[in-house]
Order: structure tokens, then C-alpha cells, then sequence
């Protein structure tokens, strides 16, 4: 085995030139597909950290409360008894907020934008809120009541300044129009499309514009202290609210405000409560990680497929080279398993240090981009990214990943040229003139 | 001694006709704004709605209205434009149901559902029940250009849903047609203003009198300055309609 690997590493080293090319294209479209799975890490890793902040819990009870067949309104009412009931049986909770639920418009004088608020506790918020970055203004002054803080495209549409009045517009859950005059507190960073399906009102004015008692809310966050545990919390949740005489509304895996029309649609009345985890509330987004996802394997599809002919070629080459070689060490005695493993080894060799150089190559790229922390100044990137500069997140299965996967085609790519060399008999292996 | 007695006399006269009107007597005189535009039988007309929103191209829709005032049935069908064409809405008890011809489906609607995106409500072209609705209070004698009117403040009656529930209303002295609304939000914010310039009237067998309706409706978005709605209807005809007409079926076949 020794011999075969010393053998393999003196043929490339003899082909120093053809090695070098096929080695450095093996090397760039690793860097490459490092590069796309990066950049899609750190999509999904913003994504959930801004979900996180601006809409959702690792898991949620929410709802909507029907006061007749054709209303809707996203309304918990008792949260008090449900937050107890949680706090005492989820022991793998870490933090619990609750928020206001609302989707209404925001008006300012030139224009108007329909968007989700949020009606936040400030003083509960420290976790979640507390990550956000204002442009202008402070997100601290929503601990007084009276004020809104939106998003740098929601204020640049709306054609409007810190200290600027505007008007919230939405109806009651009895479906009665109301309206509340807010000063803008801040304009926050925005983080891509995730910030323009989010405003924050204090929880007080969200309550008076719905016209809902202090005892209701709208929606119920639940932190975990690890995410894995979502699933198995979730269906032990689902359980404890029906146990304890709630009634659930049928899984959907849409944020509240995509389900009013449905729940309008229904013709049940009263309380039913709906649990959902983080994936549910952003999945209206999900399609921007299917495109990255879709075209990282278009692309490596592509290159591999190059990459993997041009290989086959290049040992086809070093076949026909070395026919005269081949059929001698036959004649000596070598079995054609052993001129298969010869041929794959090298093959392997080749691979694994071009693969492995292009993964460093790639993961010092990804670190050079962070370290540059590159803005982006265009809003289609920007609402790609869920993040105002380039940022990538190379993960450790991802680098085992492109390991496994390209190593593994590549040898296997070399199996038929190889076994074609096996194949040869020595005595017109031998006689071959190149 | 004449002269004061004449004076007294006039003084009198004035205080008597200035005088403002009792909430029993406000309430009469909504009463007969309802009663005019009410009619006991069925309505069918013809409406144009023009939406006109600010930096955008104004909009035109053409619908049939129907009415079965007697059990408050109500639907409109959207004829123009060819894209609007077929949708329809229809409100069978207390329900408001949206048909969507591209979907094929109905959908259950609230009261606020803005009447083929436009900002006309269902309430602008039902019949009138404003004081079922609301409490009346008189609100002091204006004048609207050349018209005399009354000024009246309605409030939603508790348990009563409406979307606005809170309404300023000037009613001609004369005429006792309306001639403006102010439609106000929960926390008292004017949301919405209507003009009502012209009125028809129209002979209905079934009431045995006459039916005002308004020719045109002015609707001001107030919230958002610059957009506005204009409802004309037209070709009114109070007719007898087919008993099948309010029925989920009769508008998909009319949409087909």
C-alpha cells in the first residue's frame, strides 16, 4: 500500500505542470462551493437572528379570537394563566415574552405602509430587542408609551424623521376602525426583507388601538435555552394547552398575519389558541435559502461535472502515457487490482490536496470578507443578505461536506479509466509505442 | 307699544326656528333619511366606482348592484374591468362572502372589506340604518353652499358593529336628503368624507311612495390625503328580482 501511494505521489510530481492545472481547478471550485455554503449559513444564521428579535420565539402561542363567523382579531386572551401553566412545565424554557400582535398601517403625510406591529414590553426585551441597531433615535424611548420605531425602507417610503408624527391605522377585534397618533422614537438598521414585515409600538398603545384588556396579548414567545429542543417542546406544548381546555387551531406553517383571511373564512367563534415555531413564522422567507440552495447546486453541478471530465481525460492521458509501464509491471507479477488501486490513489492523492487547498483557500476568503465587513448599499441585496454588510458563516459540516462530496466523486470519476487500465493485458500493454 | 309687540313677536319666531332640535327630534329626522333611501322591495343598479390614489393612475370599476331590503340580502357584481370582471360579493345574513372567478372560491369577508380594493365599504351601497345603528344627538344648524342643513353626531349603540362608530351627518333642512358624511375612527380621528351632491328619486310599488337614492357619492380619503372614491349609480330599477339571484350560484354562473 506504501509502495502504490509512493508511486501515485511520484507520477503526479513527474506530470508537475498537468497536476498543478487540474489540481488548482479542483481547488477553485471547492473554494467556490465553500464560498456559496458559506454565504448560505450565514443567510439562514441572520435570518434566525433577526427573526429572533423582530417576530418570533424559538416557539409561540398565539391565536385569534372570534367575537363573529366573519372577524378575526390575533388576540390570547388570560396570558397570565397560559405563561404560568408554560413556566411551570417546559423546564428546558429560558425566557418568556409576550407581544401584542397587530397589523394595521402606518400613515405618515406623503405616504402609507401596511405592516405587522409589534406592541413590546421594553422592559422585557432586553434579549431580544436590545441587538438592534438605530440609524437614528433611540429604540429605548418605546418604554414610553406614545411612540413607534420602524425600520430605514419603512421610514424612507413613508418619507419620515425621528420626532415625526404619524398615524396608526387598524381596526378593533370587533372590527371597529381605530387610529392612534405616534411620534417616531427610532429608525432602525434594516435587516433585510425580514425588518419590512416589522414595526414595534409600546404594548399600552397596541392594546388601546385593538380596544383589548391588559389581561390579553397577542402573542406568547418562548425562548429555549437550546434550540434543538424545539420539536420535542412543541409537541409537549401542543399537548398541555389541550389538556388544560384549549382549543388548538390546525398547524399551518405561516406567521399570524398570513392566516387572518383563513381564520376569517372559518365559521368557528370564540378563543382558539395556535402554536408555532420559529421555522413557521419566517417561512414566508424560505424561498431566498431554496434560491441560494437551489443555485449552489446548479453551479457545483456544473463545475463538478467539468471538473470530473477533465480529470477522466487527464488519467486517460496518463494511461495511454504510461501503457508500456503498465504492461510491465503486469509482466513482473502485479495483479489488475493492484493497477486499479494505483490509478484511484493517484487519483485520490490529487483530490484530497486539491480539494483540501481549496478549502482553505475558501475559508480564508470567508474570513478576509468578515474581517472587511463589506456594506452593501443595494436594497435587493441587502433584503437577500437579511443583513447591511457581506457576512458568511463557514460551518464545520459544511467543510466536512464538500470534503466527503467532492473527494468522493472525484475518485469515483477516476474508477473507469482506472479499471480500463487494469484491464490491459501485458503483452500489448508491453510491445505499446507512445 | 306696536313695535315691541311686532319685535317680541319676531324675536319669538327666530328663537322657535333656531332652536335646537331635541334628541327625539334629531332622531325623526335620521329616521327620514333612513325611510327616504329605504326601500321594502328589491333594488338593482348600475354603478361606476372611480379610485383615484395619489402618484397612481386612477381606476375604474363597473358593478350591478342588487337588494333585497325586506331580508337584507345584498350582492354586488363586479362587470368592468375585464380583470375585476366576474368577482362578486354577496352578503346572505350576517356573513359577506367574496367570490374570486381566478380561484373559483369564496371567501368569508368582514365589514370593513374594502369593496374591490377601492375605498367604498358594503356600507355605501346598502340600504340605510342609521338609526338602528347609532344614537343621535343634534350637532348645531349649518350651511353647506347654498343648502340649509342640520348637524347631527351619531354614536354606535353598544353591541351594534360598524366600522365606524362615530358619524357626523348634514342633512338638508329642505329636502331632508344627506348631503355630507364624516365617518370617525374609535379614537375620534376623521377617517373618511362623503358628499352626496345629487339625489333621484324613484316610484317603488312595493313601498307604495318614493325611494331617494343618491346619484353620486364623493368619498375623501382623510387619513390619506389625495385619495379619493366617486360612486355614481345609475339605471336604478326597483323591480321585483328572481328569487334564485342571492345565491353563491347565480354568481359563478354569472361569472363564468
Amino acid at each position: 500500500m506504501k509502495q502504490f501511494l509512493r508511486i501515485a505521489y511520484r507520477n503526479l510530481i513527474s506530470h508537475s505542470g498537468r497536476t498543478l492545472i487540474l489540481g488548482s481547478a479542483i481547488a477553485l471550485v471547492t473554494a467556490l462551493l465553500t464560498l456559496m455554503l458559506a454565504l448560505t449559513s450565514g443567510i439562514k444564521t441572520r435570518m434566525t437572528e433577526n427573526a429572533m428579535a423582530l417576530s418570533t420565539g424559538h416557539l409561540n402561542v398565539g391565536g385569534f379570537m372570534k367575537i363573529s363567523q366573519s372577524s378575526s382579531a390575533p388576540i390570547v386572551q388570560h396570558k397570565e394563566k397560559i405563561q404560568e401553566l408554560i413556566e411551570k412545565n417546559i423546564p428546558e424554557l429560558d425566557f418568556i415574552v409576550d407581544r401584542v400582535r397587530a397589523y394595521g398601517k402606518i400613515i405618515s403625510d406623503k405616504h402609507s405602509i401596511m405592516v405587522p406591529m409589534n406592541g413590546v414590553d421594553m422592559s422585557r426585551e432586553a434579549k431580544t430587542l436590545g441587538r438592534l441597531e438605530a440609524i437614528s433615535g433611540s429604540i429605548a424611548d418605546l418604554a414610553k408609551p406614545g411612540h413607534v420605531v420602524i425600520f430605514a425602507a419603512q421610514a424612507k417610503k413613508l418619507e419620515v424623521v425621528v420626532g415625526d408624527l404619524v398615524t396608526i391605522s387598524m381596526p378593533t377585534y370587533r372590527n371597529i376602525y381605530n387610529t392612534k397618533d405616534l411620534k417616531v422614537a427610532a429608525i432602525l438598521k434594516d435587516l433585510g426583507l425580514l425588518s419590512a414585515f416589522s414595526a414595534f409600538i409600546h404594548h399600552a398603545d397596541a392594546r388601546e388601538v385593538y380596544d383589548m384588556s391588559a389581561h390579553s396579548t397577542g402573542g406568547i414567545m418562548l425562548y429555549l435555552k437550546s434550540m434543538n429542543d424545539v420539536g420535542g417542546v412543541e409537541t409537549r406544548l401542543r399537548k398541555l394547552l389541550t389538556d388544560n381546555g384549549h382549543t388548538l387551531m390546525d398547524k399551518e406553517s405561516n406567521p399570524f398575519w398570513m392566516k387572518f383571511e383563513r381564520v376569517s373564512g372559518e365559521s368557528w367563534v370564540g378563543q382558539r389558541l395556535d402554536v408555532t415555531t420559529w421555522e413557521d413564522e419566517i417561512s414566508f422567507l424560505k424561498w431566498i435559502l431554496d434560491i441560494f440552495n437551489a443555485l449552489t447546486f446548479v453551479l457545483t453541478f456544473v463545475l463538478m461535472f467539468i471538473v470530473v471530465v477533465g480529470l477522466v481525460n487527464n488519467m486517460w492521458m496518463a494511461i495511454r502515457e504510461r501503457t508500456a509501464e503498465i504492461g510491465t509491471m503486469r509482466a513482473v507479477g502485479l495483479q489488475r487490482r493492484s493497477v486499479l488501486q494505483l490509478f484511484v490513489f493517484e487519483s485520490m492523492m490529487l483530490s484530497v490536496a486539491a480539494v483540501g487547498s481549496g478549502i482553505v483557500l475558501g475559508a480564508l476568503i470567508v474570513g478576509l470578507l468578515n474581517v472587511l465587513k463589506i456594506s452593501v448599499s443595494s436594497e435587493a441585496f441587502v433584503m437577500f443578505l437579511m443583513s447591511n454588510e457581506i457576512w458568511l458563516n463557514l460551518r464545520t459540516v459544511d467543510i466536512i461536506f464538500v470534503f466527503i462530496l467532492l473527494c468522493g466523486l472525484l475518485s469515483f470519476g477516476s474508477l473507469i479509466p482506472a479499471y480500463r487500465a487494469s484491464k490491459m493485458k501485458p503483452i500489448t500493454a508491453i510491445n505499446h509505442v507512445n | 307699544m306696536k313695535k315691541l309687540i311686532l319685535v317680541s313677536v319676531l324675536g319669538l319666531y327666530g328663537a322657535v326656528f333656531a332652536a335646537p332640535l331635541t334628541d327625539k327630534e334629531s332622531l325623526e329626522v335620521v329616521k327620514l333619511v333612513d325611510d327616504r333611501q329605504r326601500n321594502s322591495g328589491d333594488y338593482t343598479s348600475l354603478c361606476y366606482v372611480k379610485e383615484s390614489e395619489k402618484s397612481k393612475e386612477p381606476k375604474v370599476f363597473q358593478a350591478v348592484v342588487y337588494r333585497r331590503d325586506a331580508d337584507d340580502k345584498f350582492m354586488i357584481l363586479f362587470t368592468k374591468p375585464k380583470e375585476e370582471a366576474g368577482k362578486g360579493y354577496l352578503k346572505i345574513d350576517k356573513n359577506l362572502w367574496m367570490f374570486d372567478p381566478g380561484t373559483g372560491k369564496w371567501e368569508r369577508r368582514t365589514e370593513r372589506e374594502r369593496i374591490g380594493g377601492t375605498n367604498s365599504r358594503r356600507g355605501d351601497f346598502d340600504e340605510s340604518r342609521l338609526a338602528d345603528e347609532y344614537t343621535v344627538t343634534f350637532d348645531g344648524e349649518d350651511k353647506l353652499g347654498n343648502f340649509k342643513v342640520h348637524k347631527f353626531k351619531l354614536k354606535a349603540k353598544d353591541g351594534v358593529d360598524v366600522a365606524y362608530p362615530i358619524l357626523g351627518l348634514w342633512v338638508d333642512q329642505d329636502s331632508k336628503n344627506l348631503l355630507k358624511r364624516e365617518e370617525y375612527s374609535l379614537s375620534s380621528k376623521l377617517m373618511r368624507t362623503s358628499f352626496y351632491p345629487k339625489w333621484n328619486k324613484k316610484y317603488s310599488e312595493s313601498k307604495k311612495a318614493e325611494v331617494w337614492i343618491p346619484e353620486e357619492i364623493r368619498i375623501f380619503d382623510e387619513l390619506e390625503k389625495g385619495n379619493s372614491t366617486v360612486v355614481v349609480i345609475k339605471e336604478t330599477d326597483l323591480k321585483t328580482l328572481d328569487n334564485n339571484i342571492f345565491t353563491k350560484a347565480w354568481v359563478e354562473s354569472k361569472s363564468k
